[in-house]
């Protein structure tokens, strides 16, 4: 894969004709990790893939007002983010109409998922997790399945350290809790 | 993949998620032709948009200018209202002059003789009894 640092990726950008070509390596550099982290909140592949596509064209929309004030992942990263929020409230509030509640329909479609090949205890696992609001599992799948530093999903989120460590403590706890009583 | 972060349980880790082959390739591809699409989308609603954008101008000077508008109409209403109250005015004055005007000049009718007007001055310094009671005594 090309890898073509950030400041002329950014020069790309500015330069029309030279823009398609640099979104291009922009998706190739960033589509796999932005994938896992919305993957991760949405579970479903089908609906990974909508929300990411969303992600690019959003990020393709608004490129000439990008001035690189933030490097590019970060703000790549917060569109997936808000496209991943935008997705799940619509969900919900498509759910609520119907009386149902929305993590227990993603856990259902989980279970007859062909992308998801885990076995019981990974999908209880996934159940405590969706019993975490959205931002706190947010926060627990980038500290726990990404290993990140609290310093760069402060970066990523715009969060305090303090305020991340907190959260992933809390949510660790409720997981705990709920597992203790599942298995 | 971080293995065994948490005590209580053997992660579920991410490789439980799949995903079809080649899924990123085709990704790429398909997000292209959904750029292309876009674009296309674009250029030709440009048109639109420019109508639209003097459409919206054009909202903006009626809005900016609405303060004056309404003065204006104010204005037009004001000047009706003084005129029609002059109109009404006038046409109380020349109805009284015209009254007045009737009142001291003869009218046409009043200046031919009726024959009322011929009994009546036959009966000149007389009394109206008297000539029945004189006509009474000669019959």
């Amino acid at each position: 894969m090309e890898k073509i640092d950030e400041k002329e990726l950014i020069q790309m950008f500015s330069d029309e004709n030279q823009r398609r070509k640099a979104f291009s390596i922009l998706v190739k550099q960033y589509s796999e990790s932005l994938y896992w982290q919305i993957r991760k909140m949405v579970l479903s592949h089908d609906d990974a893939n909508d929300v990411l596509q969303n992600t690019f064209l959003k990020s393709w929309d608004n490129l000439s007002q990008f001035r690189g004030e933030s490097k590019i992942s970060t703000w790549l990263f917060r569109i997936a983010v808000n496209e991943t929020y935008t997705f799940l409230n619509k969900e919900r509030q498509r759910n609520q109409s119907n009386f149902t509640d929305l993590e227990d329909v993603m856990i259902q479609n989980l279970q007859s998922d062909p992308w998801f090949s885990g076995d019981e205890v990974a999908l209880k696992l996934q159940k405590a997790i969706m019993t975490l609001p959205d931002k706190q599992r947010l926060v627990f799948n980038m500290k726990y399945y990404d290993d990140m530093k609290y310093e760069d999903i402060s970066e990523a989120l715009g969060t305090s350290v303090g305020a991340l460590k907190a959260s992933y403590h809390y949510a660790v706890k409720k997981i705990e809790a709920f597992l203790s009583l599942e298995l | 993949m971080k293995q065994n972060k948490m005590p209580f349980i053997e992660p579920g880790d991410r490789t439980v998620f799949k995903m079809p082959e080649n899924y990123f390739k085709n990704f790429e591809a398909n997000l292209e032709k959904r750029i292309d699409a876009l674009e296309k989308e674009k250029v030709s609603s440009n048109g639109l948009l420019q109508v639209q954008t003097k459409a919206k101008k054009f909202k903006f000077s009626m809005e900016t200018h609405r303060p004056i508008l309404y003065m204006a109409a104010m204005f037009v209403l004001l000047l009706f209202s003084i005129s029609l109250v002059l109109n009404l005015s006038s046409d109380k004055t020349s109805s009284s002059l015209r009254l007045s005007a009737e009142s001291q000049t003869p009218s046409a009718t009043t200046s031919v003789p009726t024959a009322e007007d011929y009994l009546i001055n036959s009966i000149g310094a007389y009394g109206i009894t008297e000539y029945y009671v004189e006509s009474e005594y000669l019959k």
